[in-house]
């Protein structure tokens, strides 16, 4: 999360610096691949040795107490569990090289296939609660900022704690009952059966709202806590000594600064909402990454948790990355080396 | 054209405090004339900053002006917050003291003038704003100004940011022009340049300026009238020339006294003894009268109010005593 600022400084007056600057953002952005791959490799390696150690093996899991212990064995073989880990890493590395992200022994489909339809329920479903989130929470937090202390700045505070304390599931389930359940207003279930757009779209409704409500909350604690900052700094006093209208003074020239800080939970925001909203998925019956996941751990399908904890761990680390490169284009002190 | 651009009258600045109801201004009254340069010199904590302040409309919450503040006849004080803001970058505009935090960092030095003229000038288009931003820039002295345009401050140097935002004040073209301790942030060369550009642009500049400064050698290159502030009052008030050269007010000769320049280096810096007044505290007796060497039983009854004496305003009992 913390940018390597230092890699952008050390360099000479700016007229002169163009290529030295392209140098400097190629070191940076191989360190940060270096580090991206390397942060793959140690997630892997920790689910691995964790999946080792949970109870139950996958053979009594999945072919029932009355298996025979020889079937048992063969099926386990199959899967490929009776063989070190260090040999299982290996093969997964090696395959993953090349693109594929192995068989799922149960069903007998590839891993790509099942972790590729569950992306777009998932990466829809990150986007707009992470959109909504930004489109309420930011706004919400320059209202707070503008009018510190007033009754709607004290009610938003109440409501933003409660959105980020009470778990999203927790909300899932509540929205469900009312809108769903009592007042009939929108589907119970979260995907569409049929695929016309509209009906995806009424769908995603209840479990975007879920998703985003906590975001919303603390996306607006954070830019209020910013736009307060930026809102005492001179270069406001200087654009209202200059006659500039109030809102453009907050949402033009405070507010890029203010969004500076925000970035970082924006961006793991969006980098935990692809790894799979697990438990919103599961409410509303979603089959996005979150189901797939859970799906493969309740079968102790491990061909198919690795492939896809390995893609979930692949979007959070690409996102970050992004999140990091997103810094330079709002602050562009970071673009320049300063003396 | 016989009323002054800018009339104060019996300007107050009070504020509620912990410890009591604090006076920031305690009766200000000055003029300003079309025109002309009015100088404010005067320690920290002696009002200069806070009647600028009260004088853009830009006070802090909390702080309540009282009195009046005429702007070709407007009282300024009575506006609503929409009419001041109308007012502000149109008939009054500022430059600030410390140039390396009154620009945006995140904006380019381009946009941030573009958005000054366009709201000054509504009708104007893109193109035109942006021609005449960069022709201010040029006017204030620097070079390659398509360039500068596109720079943010951060890649400018102090001067080049405090230029820039002489540009943006003139872009404005205000009728009056408040310069808050323009060259207190810079350098003692880029200091002497800044002050040598607003000299230039004075000819070219139609409006008045008030120009505040620590710095009383800056004042008398660039001024025309002096007014001495000390604790919330005006003790003297006078022609550039003549309170430099013969101060009244034994507060504006210690001033003057404590300039280091052209002392001689055996002698021991001079310095007031004592320290500011507190706001809060309200003595009956004239305001510097606990740091006063000429101070008598009478100084100690009422704070004397500014009257003529020689060409000059000043606010002490005993003028003629002390000359």
């Amino acid at each position: 999360m913390d940018t390597n600022w230092e890699l952008f400084r050390p360099f000479g007056a700016h007229e002169t610096e163009g290529a030295g600057r392209l140098r400097l953002f190629e070191n940076f952005l191989f360190n940060r691949i270096l580090t991206a791959v390397l942060s793959v490799f140690g997630a892997m390696l920790v689910i691995v040795v964790l999946l080792n150690m949970v109870p139950g093996d996958p053979a009594t899991a999945l072919l029932g107490p009355m298996a025979t212990p020889e079937y048992a064995q063969r099926f386990i073989a199959e899967m490929g569990l009776d063989q070190p880990i260090y040999v299982r890493l290996w093969k997964f590395f090696s395959q993953v090289a090349v693109g594929n992200l192995g068989t799922d022994v149960i069903s007998g489909r590839s891993v790509n296939a099942i972790v590729w339809n569950a992306l777009p329920h998932t990466f829809a479903l990150a986007l707009a609660s992470m959109g909504l989130a930004c489109l309420i929470g930011i706004p919400a937090g320059v209202y707070g900022a503008v009018h510190k202390g007033s009754i709607g700045d004290t009610l938003m505070a109440m409501v933003s704690v409660v959105f980020v304390s009470v778990p999203s599931f927790i909300l899932g389930i509540f929205l469900l009952i009312v809108f769903s359940v009592m007042l009939n207003w929108l589907p119970v279930l979260g995907v569409s059966d049929n695929a016309t757009l509209g009906d995806h779209l009424v769908r995603m409704i209840l479990p975007t709202v879920a998703l985003a409500l906590g975001w919303i909350g603390l996306i607006a604690r954070l830019v209020r806590t910013s736009m307060l900052e930026a809102l005492g700094q001179n270069y406001v006093r200087t654009a209202r000594a200059y006659g500039l209208r109030e809102n453009m003074i907050h949402y033009k020239y405070a507010l890029k600064n203010a969004v500076i800080p925000t970035l970082a939970i924006i961006g793991m925001g969006i980098g935990r909402l692809l790894g799979g909203a697990v438990l919103i998925e599961i409410i509303f019956a979603r089959q996005g990454l979150g189901s797939v996941l859970y799906d493969a751990l309740q079968a102790r399908n491990f061909s198919v948790l690795q492939g896809s904890v390995f893609v979930v761990v692949v979007i959070f680390v690409v996102v970050n990355l992004l999140t990091e490169l997103s810094y330079s284009f709002f602050d562009p002190r970071i673009r320049y080396n300063r003396r | 054209m016989t009323e002054p651009l800018l009339s104060i009258q019996n300007l107050r600045l009070t504020a509620q405090t912990d410890r009591g109801t604090a006076s920031i201004l305690r009766g200000i009254d000055l003029t300003v004339e079309r025109g002309r340069i009015l100088g404010i010199v005067g320690e920290s904590g002696s009002g200069k900053s806070s009647l600028v302040s009260t004088i853009m409309g830009l006070l802090s919450p909390g702080l309540n002006a009282e009195g009046s503040v005429k702007l070709d006849g407007v009282d300024l004080l009575t506006l609503g917050s929409s009419k001041m803001q109308a007012l502000r970058g149109n008939k009054i505009a500022m430059i600030f003291q410390d140039p390396m935090t009154a620009l945006n960092p995140v904006f380019r030095v381009g946009t941030q003038l573009v958005d000054v003229v366009r709201n000054r000038y509504p009708g104007v288009s893109r193109e035109e704003a942006v021609k005449r931003a960069s022709d201010a820039l040029v006017k204030v002295g620097l070079s390659d100004p398509e360039r500068r345009m596109k720079d943010y401050p951060g890649q400018l140097s102090g001067g080049m940011r405090q230029r820039v935002m002489i540009a943006m004040a003139l872009l404005c073209q205000p009728d009056i022009l408040i310069a808050d301790e323009p060259t207190t942030a810079l350098d003692a060369t880029i200091e002497a340049q800044i002050i040598d550009l607003l000299r230039r642009l004075r000819n070219e500049f139609s409006g008045s300026i008030i120009f505040i400064s620590h710095n009383l050698g800056t004042v008398l290159q660039l001024c025309d009238e002096v007014a001495v502030m000390y604790g919330g009052h005006l003790v003297e008030l006078g022609a550039v020339r003549d309170v430099l050269a013969q101060p009244l007010h034994p507060y504006s000769r210690a001033l003057i006294g404590c300039e280091i320049d052209d002392q001689p280096l055996d002698v021991p810096l001079a310095f007031i003894p004592g320290k500011v007044p507190e706001t809060v505290d309200n003595p009956p007796g004239c305001i510097f009268a606990p740091r006063c060497n000429y101070a008598a039983e009478v100084c100690t009854r009422v704070m004397p109010p500014l009257r003529a004496f020689e060409g000059q305003l000043a606010a002490c009992a005993r003028l003629e005593d002390i000359t």
